[in-house]
């Protein structure tokens, strides 16, 4: 089987399918093309947050600030039911140590514009029930939200095919074509597609297409464990995380941690989905490509967990799982053409920020390969940033 | 297979099996490809009562000589469990 | 609908009762056994409604593996009725869906 087309897209998680909706979108050719099936990495087992307080401020929370904007219309754009509700966030703080470091850490994030307030822990009781008395102290603010990642995929790709898109699961890119320095197409194991421009949104698999063309790029899967409990009624009203997960994230000052939350790089992160699961994660550990859960996982992430917030020691649980974030040395998603093949482009590696980022980066990659530009500096995402660690 | 596409095939998420076929229209060829079209699986019982049938069903469709391409998603608590069954220190017991 | 003569186990001779609350009426069980046995022998199969189309499950696979016998059991949802033994004042509500979490 032989085939051509504008350009092919690979990765079928929220990045790969909002790159193909906003290419197809703008009457471009497009064909994505899957090794296994939608949301099999990374997006099929997150916690569906829109977390805008995780972001580091600076050019990483302006992204997710204008990501969250695209999400507001987004489900009525695609004419597909996503569940993104914005539900506002918290940050739980347990010691005066962290209360320093979020203090700090706040400042910033308002200087950047996002709206957010530290609260003492008894206005934080009056709008999350079952929070611990002994907490120091929680941030809140109203514009964190959630989504479904796999309605939000599916709602993508139907759109994208409605504007001409193609998608092959099921389908493996095993080789690029390149010639004179240009990508010529790719080979499959459905055979090959010529293209013009080549989007890598392989997530942590990124890397795997990299070497097709040499490229090391710098992006290694950081598995984060998750729980999953049984539907109960409304309890969790906001996404929620601890102090820990921002310090686990960007390996801010631990010395106050606890060694084995440490070692694990334990956070809390927990939030409710429409249906009523509550979601509780989680770590942040290298195990390679290994997506079990550990007994030690599991426990120090529920150990923290019932701490924080006793009111859910009575809940079941009813599954747990893993997914490997893709992480790269500064936190920022990797995005625009490489130097050395032309017309291969990256977007991948957010780290725990895929569907937060999935509009914004799917906006940054049809603007840049469709206009050569867009709203922001593309210097500051392109893999060259990275060129003096090779 | 019963030629009923109305039978029910996850009692947890109401499934049936005209849905199921559906999703391997659609290109789902694992029990988790089936999972994300469909909520199969992802019920109270996490597939314990359909997963078997879901499987029968792919490998009608589907050429299974690897089972462990099935992607069938058995996972950690194979029963459901109280979180506060994790909280307690070793060797005090669970409930 | 009790089995009160069993070729093999015999007569039941269980005398003890405790009284349950279904749905707003009383009625007896023998104490200690599965809420959906006690459930069965007043005469009531429907034991939950479904999220998404409103059918009416009841007892299955009657070993707690399931769920489809699930009802909201002294205020807490999803309560597996078949592996669940009864106790005396027990309040047993017919759940529909996700049900209701009454107590904090």
């Amino acid at each position: 089987m032989s085939r051509k087309t504008d350009i092919v897209v690979i990765g079928g998680g929220v990045i790969g399918a909002s790159i193909t909706y906003y290419l197809s979108k703008r009457g471009k050719k497009v064909i994505l093309v899957e090794k296994k099936d939608f949301a099999f990495g990374s997006s099929g087992a997150c916690d569906q947050m829109i977390f805008l307080q995780t972001k580091n401020p600076g050019i990483h929370l302006e992204l997710a600030i204008e990501s969250k904007k695209m999400y507001k219309n987004l489900e009525k754009e695609l004419n597909h039911p996503i569940e993104f509700q914005t539900i506002g966030g918290m940050v739980l703080i347990e010691t005066e140590d962290q209360m320093r470091v979020m203090k700090e850490f706040v400042k910033r994030q308002k200087e950047t514009g996002l709206n957010v307030e530290i609260l003492d822990i008894k206005d934080g009781t009056k709008i999350q029930e079952g929070l611990s008395p002994d907490l120091v102290g929680t941030t809140y603010s109203p514009d964190d939200a959630h989504v479904n990642s796999l309605e939000l995929i599916k709602g993508y790709i139907k759109k994208a095919v409605t504007f001409g898109a193609e998608v092959l699961v099921n389908t493996e890119v095993i080789g690029i074509r390149t010639k004179n320095g240009k990508v010529k197409g790719v080979e499959t194991t459905k055979g090959t597609i010529g293209c013009e421009v080549l989007v890598n949104a392989a997530g942590s698999w990124a890397p795997v297409i990299g070497e097709m063309i040499g490229l090391d790029l710098p992006i290694r899967p950081r598995r984060g464990q998750i729980i999953l409990t049984e539907e109960v009624p409304p309890y969790i009203k906001h996404d929620i995380i601890s102090a820990n997960y921002i310090t686990a994230k960007y390996s801010l000052d631990r010395s106050f941690d606890n060694d084995v939350l440490g070692k694990l790089g334990v956070g809390l992160a927990i939030s409710q989905n429409h249906r009523g699961n509550i979601f509780i994660g989680a770590t942040r550990e290298f195990a390679g490509y290994n997506t079990e859960t550990t007994r030690e996982g599991i426990r120090r992430i529920l150990k923290h967990a019932g701490k924080l917030i006793p009111g859910i020691v009575n809940f079941n649980i009813i599954r747990t799982f893993a997914g490997l974030r893709p992480y790269t040395p500064d936190g920022l998603p990797i995005i625009g053409y490489v130097d050395e093949v032309e017309g291969f482009f990256i977007a991948a590696g957010h780290e725990g920020d895929g569907i937060c980022l999935s509009p914004v980066t799917g906006k940054i990659v049809s603007e840049l390969i469709i206009d050569g530009k867009t709203f922001i500096d593309a210097k500051l995402l392109n893999l060259n940033r990275f060129r003096h660690l090779t | 297979m019963s030629h009923e596409k109305n039978v029910c095939i996850c009692r947890c998420e109401e499934v049936t099996e005209g849905e199921i076929l559906r999703a391997i229209e659609e290109g789902a060829r694992t029990v988790k490809g089936i999972k994300i079209r469909t909520q199969a699986t992802m019920g109270l019982c996490q597939g314990r009562t359909c997963r078997r049938l879901i499987v029968n069903i792919l490998s009608k469709h589907v050429d299974i000589n690897d089972i462990s391409k099935l992607e069938i998603g058995i996972r950690v608590p194979v029963r459901t469990i109280k979180i506060k069954n994790f909280i307690y220190d070793e060797g005090k017991g669970y409930e | 609908m009790r089995v009160n003569y069993h070729p093999i186990l015999g007569k039941d001779e269980r005398k003890k009762l405790v009284k349950i609350v279904v749905d707003g009426r009383e009625m007896m069980a023998v104490k200690g056994e599965p809420i959906a046995a006690a459930l069965l022998a007043n005469g009531i199969r429907k034991l939950r409604k479904t999220r998404k189309k409103g059918e009416y499950r009841g007892v299955f696979c009657g070993i707690g593996r399931c769920t489809d016998c699930a009802m909201i059991v002294d205020e807490i949802p999803n309560i597996r009725t078949c592996i669940t033994p009864v106790k005396e004042g027990m309040q047993i509500i017919t759940q529909e869906g996700l049900g209701k979490w009454e107590r904090k």
